[in-house]
């Protein structure tokens, strides 16, 4: 049967012949470079107790977040189970699930969690102290620059209170895993089922603000993250300066109805107000002398006599308002009674020879008794009944008769 | 697949291609049991059946992971190229292992009757060629082992790669075994099952086709002249569709007697008539003995491997 022999030996080397390619194509591991930069993730769904769907959906999310122009920022998503008794590597691994990315300038920062770190990091915590106090597994960049040269290799920082000595770069993914730097899932370093955290962007001082002019410039930093911030005016690093609404840095607001500066911002209000008269400062011709009542133009009621002798002057009116002048003689009686508009009375010739006519040439203690009053109500607004001893003279070669104070007697001008 | 394996046997005869397919069933095994090197008989049809529903489940295990697995990578990855893989994978295992089965058993019936004509040849030297050409492993029964390899392969790559990318190598062993396994069923089973489906089929079909015609012929009866050295102690003997009769006696020029017999059969000659007639002579006696040689004979004449 020698024909036989050579049948099995010939099948014999097909079937191991498809055995090594069976073999060769599932356990085939990318070594060397990524070509273009392609990053490879491998995640089993081995446990039933985790759907698919929240697999699909917690990748998704990482892939979405690969994808993302800016890499700043952190993801979570879970870390996968796998088989009983077998270990893996989350990342990188084979698998058929491909994904293209940029590596440079990004960093890769995994921070494995849970609600008890102490759970899943019993085994490396394994000596004097039980407890880490960080654990920290970082790729990155070194450069960590924007150019095109996608120099990434593995940088480990892990923090141990009694071993820092394995804290370091390292190149090559063999080293990570004899230092136990990635852990495995059900190596006892992590737990499958436990979320994991992966936060892209520059580790620490490689990324910040270069200007030195800015108030939050650092000296470690050699990619400007575009964080850079100045002085406002208050002095605050990045601040936005007085706030809107308020006087100063201190925050002071100014007083209802005014400006920081004091000015009333409506002056027809009768907030705005200054000498507290009522008589809004808009419409006060004395903002700043306190009128005895509010009915009138904001100057003090005020009757005059300049010189002791002429016409009386009246003050405090608005032009509408009338002053009505009662003249009595010295025993009280009511001579006559005046109605003017007019700020002075008398007011012209005519005026003059109006009084004359009434009370005649020349009168001797009269008693004159002076009311403001509002034309719209009729009623008196201020009054003063202060002038006693009062004379009306009329002189000869004078036009206009006068009003002169004197008691007992009349006073003439030599002319 | 058990007897009668058809109706009307004693008028109906199978056409001469579906008594070479029914050589490809399985055969009562000889190395455990005494047998007269069976031709048609059909023996563990529901055995066969059962295992080869066995491996088809198996089967539809890996169409089932393949598929399912591509579309769930196809879901993350939106790569269509996974799910043509997928559907190239499906379609070359199972083609292989149709090629597999179909090539591993199509030469089975040039085996058999090398097998009964090595009980029969008196040449030492054809004894042992025949004896060469049981032994030897056909082209086709290679390329047909060959091929369900190859299936058992590309099932597990599949599988591994599409249906259970996570896979160990515990679980890959296991998965590689299984489907091992499965072609040792394929080999070993599912051809002869296939093989009696067929059979069944054939006959069945021709038996209908001859009742339906109403021009039907009936099987002529089919004779065989055989001698013993020692009579069969009756005139004539019929058992169910077989008849044995007397015809002359002669004496030998050393004085001994030879007695002439006539083996008359209607229909095809079952193995399982030949156990019948056989049993109701003594099996040691020297007459039972040049039956059953005469038996096989005209079972070959029947086949047209003899001439009549």
């Amino acid at each position: 049967m020698k024909s036989n022999g050579i049948k099995y030996a010939t099948g014999s080397g097909i079937i191991a012949a498809a055995l090594f390619g069976l073999w060769a194509i599932v356990t085939w591991e990318f070594e060397g470079e990524f070509p273009e930069n392609e990053f490879t993730i491998d995640v089993c769904n081995c446990d039933e107790s985790v759907r698919k769907e929240v697999i699909e959906n917690e990748l998704g999310m990482l892939l979405r977040f690969i994808e993302k122009d800016d890499k700043s920022g952190n993801i979570d998503f879970l870390v996968p189970r796998v088989n009983s008794g077998t270990e893996s590597f989350l990342i990188p691994q084979i698998g058929m699930s491909w994904f293209s990315m940029q590596f440079a300038p990004v960093t890769y920062r995994m921070e494995y969690r849970d609600n008890d770190e102490a759970q899943f990091f019993n085994t490396a915590q394994s000596g004097l102290n039980p407890r880490l106090n960080a654990i920290s597994t970082s790729i990155l960049n070194t450069k960590c620059d924007s150019s095109d040269a996608h120099d990434f290799i593995f940088f480990v920082e892990r923090q141990r209170t009694n071993d820092a000595s394995i804290n370091g770069m390292y190149s090559d993914l063999e080293s990570l895993i004899r230092n136990e730097l990635i852990p495995k899932v059900n190596s006892g370093l992590i737990d499958a089922g436990s979320r994991i955290r992966v936060e892209f962007g520059c580790r620490g001082g490689d990324f910040g603000c270069v200007d030195e002019t800015a108030c939050n410039f650092s000296a470690e930093a050699r990619v400007d993250d575009g964080t850079c911030l100045w002085l406002d005016e208050c002095g605050v690093c990045g601040g936005l300066g007085i706030p809107p609404g308020t006087c100063d840095c201190s925050g002071r607001v100014p007083i209802s109805g005014y400006d920081c500066a004091g000015n009333c911002l409506d002056p027809t209000s009768s907030k705005c107000d200054a000498d507290n008269d009522g008589v809004p400062d808009a419409f006060d011709e004395c903002p700043n002398t306190k009128a005895q009542v509010p009915s009138g133009n904001g100057c003090p009621f005020k009757v005059e006599l300049p010189g002791g002798e002429g016409s009386f002057i009246f003050s405090g009116k608005k032009p509408d308002q009338f002053v009505r002048c009662k003249v009595k003689s010295k025993s009280g009686k009511l001579l006559a009674k005046f109605e003017t508009v007019n700020a002075v009375f008398p007011f012209d010739l005519k005026e003059s020879k109006t009084i004359m006519r009434i009370l005649g040439n020349n009168l001797a203690d009269l008693s004159v008794e002076v009311e403001f009053i509002e034309p719209s109500e009729g009623s008196v607004i201020w009054a003063e009944s202060d002038w006693k001893n009062v004379n009306f003279i009329c002189r000869l070669g004078e036009e206009m008769c006068a009003f002169q104070l004197g008691e007992g007697i009349m006073k003439f001008s030599d002319n | 697949m058990n007897s009668p394996y058809y109706p009307n046997e004693r008028q109906f005869m199978p056409s001469r291609d579906a008594l070479l397919m029914w050589l490809r069933t399985r055969k009562t095994d000889e190395k455990t049991k005494p047998t007269i090197s069976g031709l048609f008989e059909t023996v563990n049809f529901v055995t066969d059946a059962g295992w080869t529903m066995l491996a088809i489940l198996v089967e539809f295990g890996a169409l089932f992971l393949t598929l399912y697995g591509a579309y769930g990578l196809y879901s993350q990855n939106q790569n269509i190229g996974v799910l043509v893989l997928s559907v190239v994978a499906v379609v070359l295992f199972i083609s292989f292992d149709v090629i597999g089965v179909l090539l591993h058993s199509s030469d089975r019936e040039s085996k058999v009757l090398a097998n009964r004509e090595l009980r029969l040849s008196p040449d030492k030297h054809r004894k042992r060629e025949l004896v060469s050409v049981i032994n030897k492993i056909t082209n086709r029964e290679f390329f047909g082992v060959v091929f369900l390899f190859l299936s058992s392969i590309i099932k597990v790559g599949a599988i591994l790669l599409l249906g259970f990318s996570a896979a160990n190598m515990y679980v890959t062993v296991i998965i590689l075994m299984l489907y091992f396994i499965v072609v040792y069923v394929h080999v070993y089973h599912t051809g002869y099952w296939l093989s009696a489906r067929r059979t069944s089929k054939m006959l069945k079909q021709e038996e209908s086709a001859w009742s339906a015609n109403e021009d039907r012929e009936i099987a002529q009866p089919q004779r065989f002249i055989f001698h013993s050295s020692k009579p069969m102690e009756k005139p004539a003997f019929q058992l169910n569709r077989q008849e044995i009769n007397f015809l002359t006696e002669r004496e030998e020029p050393d004085g001994s007697k030879s007695f002439e017999y006539e083996l008359v059969t209607h229909g095809c000659f079952w193995d399982e008539d030949i156990v019948k007639l056989a049993g109701a002579f003594d099996t040691r006696s020297d007459f039972c003995r040049s039956l059953i040689d005469a038996c096989m004979r005209l079972q070959l004449i029947q086949l047209g491997r003899l001439p009549n």
